[in-house]
């Protein structure tokens, strides 16, 4: 820290910079220390603390629902006791005093649930709620808070002195069941014991099951004397029924009757219905069966019934906050219903409210015990869904696969039981199965598992489930059914009326405007899962959120109801949406395949020939050499040791040791020559190569001439070391051939011989002469640096040139020289200009003869006519360059001249 | 064997009999004592970790049409490539492109064999956590059991049909064959059947595709070899005339 602090020293500043006193420093420091903490508690706190003015301006709505003048008279005290309190905490904690009203809005239990669920409605209020209220608002998605519940007077009242002393008492109520003494065959009120669930039971069993008994209400929204009845009565096989039960069945049945249709009356009218006889059963609350007690105004109708408690406890009614609502306004609307805020005074009525208290509090905590059992009693009730499992084929006989299709049953019902589902094995006990699995084994050991909804065979699922054992299966197809299979679901039966809700419980959505199937079903015996289908229909979803999905009330009657036997459930298909991965391959396959196509098409027109044999370059110069091997062929068959003495009209047995030296260096270093020389010594088997190389380096005078000759021969053509020169032009030929065989397909093959080979290329067209003429001229550059082997009918004549010299050899005789000479017309006429010749370029452009010469001194043994012609092979050289002359006709011709190595006559051959 | 149409016609049939006995005595040993089993599943394992754990979760959501083309590809363009290729090439005059096809083919397996033998992997749809299904059973699982007998459920590493595949088309380019380009298009739906259906992993395809390079070289390089030495044999060999 020390080392960051600037230090100044006197003397060291700058000039015209002044130093500041430390006074001035320090109180710079302070400034940025203060604001710099102020900005962090303004960012840690703001959040909190900020309140949106808006909402102190618009204040706040209270939502009430009521039928009452009295609640809604004792509603607006409560809306009055709270504005007066957030106004003066408004002054005490943010020191402003400004105007904060709290406005009243009267709502039925309906059109109630419609504006808390509403998101497009005003969303800041405060709301009084009655428990059943509440709970379906926050079914449906409505997003409040609870903040307090009241203490209710007629519980109060009902209670021991004891137990009115203690504060948490009155803040849940109970409910009751009303029956008329008489017809239950009870005594007077006070004699006797006062009957309880199950003599209600038996009462309710006693009635012919053609003249059930009426259960009268008075709004499908009351908790008390609907929803909880409901309830009891689902859960104990107590149905609404229009048609009779069989006599077997378990099932009670009763008449459900809205004795208010759907107008507006009191719940005292329910007691009084069943004191009159007018009805046989109905359900009220403590605050009602205050009414009529003894020493009351109805006294004379509560002497006539019984009222039989109901186990579940309901909260009295909840004061919410919606959400919207800011932290700082809530906090004050709980500090305004606190004990040291609010007592009886402040809310005087004539309704049931004492005061309110916050929820989290101690007094209060019987109320959110009973909150919590609402929300779970109003929950839709998942009924089991039933699964009959099917193997392929059950009577199998083969004793390996039914113990196969045993273990795929158990490992499926394993699943079942372990998926922590609503499905169930389907059994005996059950008169209907929901679902079919149908199991079957398919190649390598795998398993297709098969799912349908019986009489739904849009929404059946096939599943290939490859496993490693059994309790892997069992994972796999719970595995399926978490996340793969389809759900049933009942609409439920609190829905309201046109919209048939379905309370959403699974992790995956249904998208708005699908369409899903529906089944309207008459339960015979929830129980045991006897119903009858009466008819299938599809309704789209209209609405799709995190709570519920509803859908059109298109097919669906008004016949719904919670107590009745009728219900309506629906497949709530799983998407099962392709992956995009998929999809792409999809269109690359598509792509690859129609390019395919086309590709294809575009290649079938290309004519096969050329493709089909090797590159026209290539062509040409395999078509050529294939040729001068075809030339050569006599020589490979060993016809070079058939030379005799007799046949050799010429050989430079000088020059030919020396080619044999030069190549044998080129066949290695002199230390590898001794190596071959014992290896080929040692070695009885050897290639012809291997024999031609030992022989060439044997010395020179331990083999005779034509020996020698023979094997340089064939040495150099097993090597390729020969020109490709033949004594004409062989393109034509070769290419013509080349030509024939790709168009093999359309033109008959030739016997083989050149003569009989169609001709295909034009032998006097400027572009064959140009081609020819080219690539001869790289055979005559290749002639000038490699030995050339060809054979011809020379003519002979006597060099004039020549005087009697020596060769400088004594073993030789002095002769003349001999010129022998062939002058031949070439298949196809050359432009000199494409034979790239070093001459200059000489008229006329295209030659049709070429002129070969060479020199001898022929050997003594030979006599030669002038004028005589020999047919023999020349081993040689071109010694000069080609050059155009005329002949004794007038003819051009190519004129070549070569340096014999040997001559031999043709017929060795 | 190898200097004739019809010693190469008998080394595939060779090389296919082979295959089928090694897939039948592979598919008995597991049978009866399990050998290998383990070694699959952990095998597979590695697969699937060496794709990242990659699901194939929804398979069974692929539209037909995939379901359908893939499995075209796969069981129907496949052997057609190999065996009109066969035959075209068969029918040329120089044996040499058909020798490098089936000495590819033949070199193919062998390189694979070992593979097959000592590092089973399972095919996807059999791995049961891969979450594939065997998508060639949207259209009929005959299909899959025609084919069985020449493809062991656990000799997927490396893919023989990606191999083959390739074999195929770079026999196709090397020797210009006429429908070459067609070859390629319809061999790369080949490769991505492997994929798609749900049949191979990524590093199956990857190590066909060596192998199959690997194969098309060495028989390039046997081949050169063996040309050379029926020159030798023939006097057929030859220069360029320019040289």
């Amino acid at each position: 820290m020390h080392g960051l602090t600037p230090v100044w020293r006197p003397g060291v500043a700058g000039p015209g910079i002044s130093r500041p006193s430390p006074g001035r420093v320090r109180i710079l420091s302070a400034l940025v220390a203060l604001l710099a903490g102020g900005a962090l508690v303004s960012c840690g706190s703001g959040a909190e603390t900020q309140t949106p003015p808006e909402q102190f301006e618009r204040g706040l709505k209270l939502v009430s629902v009521t039928y009452d003048k009295d609640a809604l008279a004792a509603d607006a005290n409560l809306g009055q006791h709270l504005a007066s309190k957030i106004k003066q905490y408004m002054e005490e904690d943010l020191d402003e005093k400004r105007p904060f009203a709290i406005d009243l809005e009267r709502h039925t239990y309906d059109s109630a649930v419609t504006r808390l669920v509403d998101p497009d409605g005003e969303s800041n209020y405060v709301a009084r709620l009655t428990p059943y209220v509440y709970v379906v608002a926050e079914l449906l998605g409505a997003e409040f808070d609870v903040i307090g519940t009241y203490r209710s007077a007629a519980v109060l009242n009902s209670l021991s002195e004891e137990e009115r002393e203690d504060e948490s008492t009155a803040f849940t109520y109970r409910c009751y069941f009303v029956v008329n003494r008489e017809k239950m065959g009870l005594g007077p009120l006070g004699e006797g014991r006062e009957p309880g669930l199950l003599a209600f039971e038996e009462y309710l069993q006693s009635f012919p099951r053609n003249a059930p008994p009426r259960f009268a209400y008075h709004s499908k929204f009351s908790a008390s004397s609907f929803f909880l009845p409901s309830v009891y009565f689902r859960r104990r096989g107590i149905i609404d029924m229009e048609s009779v039960p069989a006599e077997d069945s378990p099932v009670i049945r009763i008449r459900a009757e809205d004795i208010a249709k759907g107008g507006q009356i009191s719940s005292k009218r329910l007691v009084e219905r069943v004191a009159d006889g007018k009805t046989e059963l109905a359900a009220v609350w403590d605050g009602t069966k205050a009414y009529f007690e003894s020493g009351t105004a109805f006294e004379k109708y509560g002497s006539k019934v019984a009222f039989i408690p109901l186990d579940q406890a309901l909260p009295n009614d909840l004061l919410v906050v919606s959400s919207s609502v800011s932290p700082r306004i809530r906090e004050w609307i709980r500090r305004a219903i606190e004990r040291e805020s609010m007592d009886v005074d402040d809310i005087k009525n004539d309704a049931d409210f004492l005061y309110w208290r916050p929820i989290d509090t101690r007094d209060t905590s019987k109320a959110r015990s009973a909150l919590a059992g609402l929300r779970q009693l109003a929950r839709a009730q998942i009924a089991p869904v039933t699964v009959k499992i099917e193997t392929a084929d059950d009577s199998i006989r083969d004793p390996a696969a039914a113990a196969e299709l045993r273990t795929l049953r158990q490992a499926a019902e394993d699943a079942l039981r372990l998926s922590g589902s609503e499905f169930v094995l389907w059994s005996e006990f059950y008169a209907n199965y929901d679902f079919v699995w149908n199991l079957r084994t398919i190649h390598d050991g795998a398993v297709v598992l098969h799912s349908s909804v019986e009489g739904l065979p849009r929404w059946d699922q096939e599943f290939q489930i490859s496993y490693q054992n059994p309790r892997d299966l069992t994972e796999r197809i719970g595995d399926l059914i978490r996340g793969r299979m389809h759900r049933l679901r009942h609409v439920w039966p609190y829905s309201k009326s046109g919209e048939p809700t379905i309370l959403r419980d699974v992790d995956f959505s249904v998208d708005k405007g699908e369409t899903i199937q529906v089944q309207k079903i008459v339960w015979a015996n929830q129980e045991t899962n006897a119903f009858v289908i009466e008819k299938r229909f599809e309704a789209p979803v209209v609405q799709a959120d995190s709570r519920r999905f509803v859908l059109s009330g298109q097919g669906f009657g008004d016949d719904l109801s919670a107590m009745g036997s009728i219900s309506y459930r629906a497949v709530l298909p799983r998407p099962s949406e392709e992956r995009p991965l998929f999809t792409i391959l999809t269109v690359v396959f598509i792509v690859l395949f129609l390019g395919g196509g086309v590709a294809a098409a575009v290649e079938l027109r290309r004519r096969p020939g050329l493709a089909l044999q090797a590159a026209p370059t290539d062509l040409i110069g395999e078509a050529f050499r294939s040729s001068v091997e075809r030339y050569r062929e006599p020589w490979r068959n060993g016809a070079s040791r058939e030379i005799a003495e007799a046949d050799l009209v010429d050989q430079d047995r000088d020059a030919i040791e020396v080619l044999v030296a030069e190549l044998m260096e080129d066949e290695g270093t002199w230390w590898t020559q001794a190596l071959d020389r014992l290896r080929f010594a040692r070695e009885e088997s050897e290639d012809d190569l291997q024999r031609l190389t030992r022989d060439l380096l044997i010395q020179r005078d331990k083999v005779g001439g034509t020996r020698r000759l023979a094997d340089l021969i064939e040495y150099l053509i097993r090597r390729d070391l020969l020109s490709s020169f033949t004594g004409t032009a062989l393109e034509f030929e070769a290419w013509n051939r080349a030509a024939c065989e790709l168009f093999s397909r359309a033109v008959p093959e030739s016997g083989g011989s050149p003569e009989e080979e169609p001709q295909l290329l034009n032998r006097d067209g400027a572009c064959i002469e140009r081609l020819v003429s080219t690539h001869f001229g790289g055979v005559l550059k290749e002639a000038r640096s490699s030995l050339s082997l060809f054979r011809k009918v020379w003519g002979t004549r006597k060099d004039p040139s020549s005087s009697r010299s020596s060769r400088g050899s004594e073993d030789r005789l002095i002769h003349d020289k001999w010129i022998f000479s062939c002058r031949e017309r070439l298949p196809v006429a050359l432009d000199i200009g494409c034979l790239g010749l070093d001459t200059e370029a000489a008229e006329p452009n295209l030659i049709r003869h070429l002129l070969i010469e060479f020199k001898v001194y022929p050997p003594v043994n030979l006599t030669i006519i002038e004028g005589q012609n020999i047919d023999a092979w020349l081993l040689g050289i071109l010694d000069r360059y080609p050059s155009v002359v005329q002949s004794d006709d007038g003819e051009s011709c190519l004129r070549l001249h070569f340096k014999p190595l040997a001559v031999l006559r043709g017929p060795a051959c | 064997m190898l200097t004739t149409r019809a010693g190469l016609t008998v080394l595939i049939v060779l090389v296919f009999a082979a295959n089928l006995v090694e897939t039948w005595a592979e598919d008995r040993l597991k049978e009866t004592y399990g050998l290998g089993a383990e070694r699959a599943y952990d095998l597979s394992y590695a697969s699937h970790q060496a794709e990242l754990g990659f699901s194939f979760e929804l398979h069974d959501a692929t539209n037909l049409i995939a379901a359908y083309g893939y499995s075209l590809s796969y069981f129907g363009i496949y052997p057609i490539l190999g065996i009109g290729l066969a035959v075209a090439l068969a029918r040329r005059r120089q044996i040499g492109a058909f020798r490098v096809y089936i000495l590819g083919l033949a070199i193919d397996y062998v390189l694979s064999l070992p593979f097959f033998l000592f590092f089973p992997v399972l095919e996807r749809w059999a791995y049961p956590r891969s979450g594939a299904m065997l998508l060639s059973d949207k259209v009929t699982e005959a299909l899959i059991e025609a084919f069985r007998p020449m493809s062991g459920l656990d000799n997927c590493y490396p893919s023989f049909h990606t191999s083959m595949t390739v074999v195929m088309i770079a026999v196709c380019f090397l020797y210009k064959v006429r429908f070459r380009v067609t070859a390629l298009l319809l061999g790369t739906t080949i490769i991505l059947a492997t994929y798609a259906l749900g049949i191979h992993w990524i590093p199956d395809i990857i190590a066909g595709i060596g192998v199959a390079l690997v194969s098309v070289a060495l028989a390039a390089r046997v081949n050169r070899k063996l040309e050379e030495r029926e020159a030798d044999a023939t006097g057929a060999r030859f220069q360029p005339a320019s040289a």
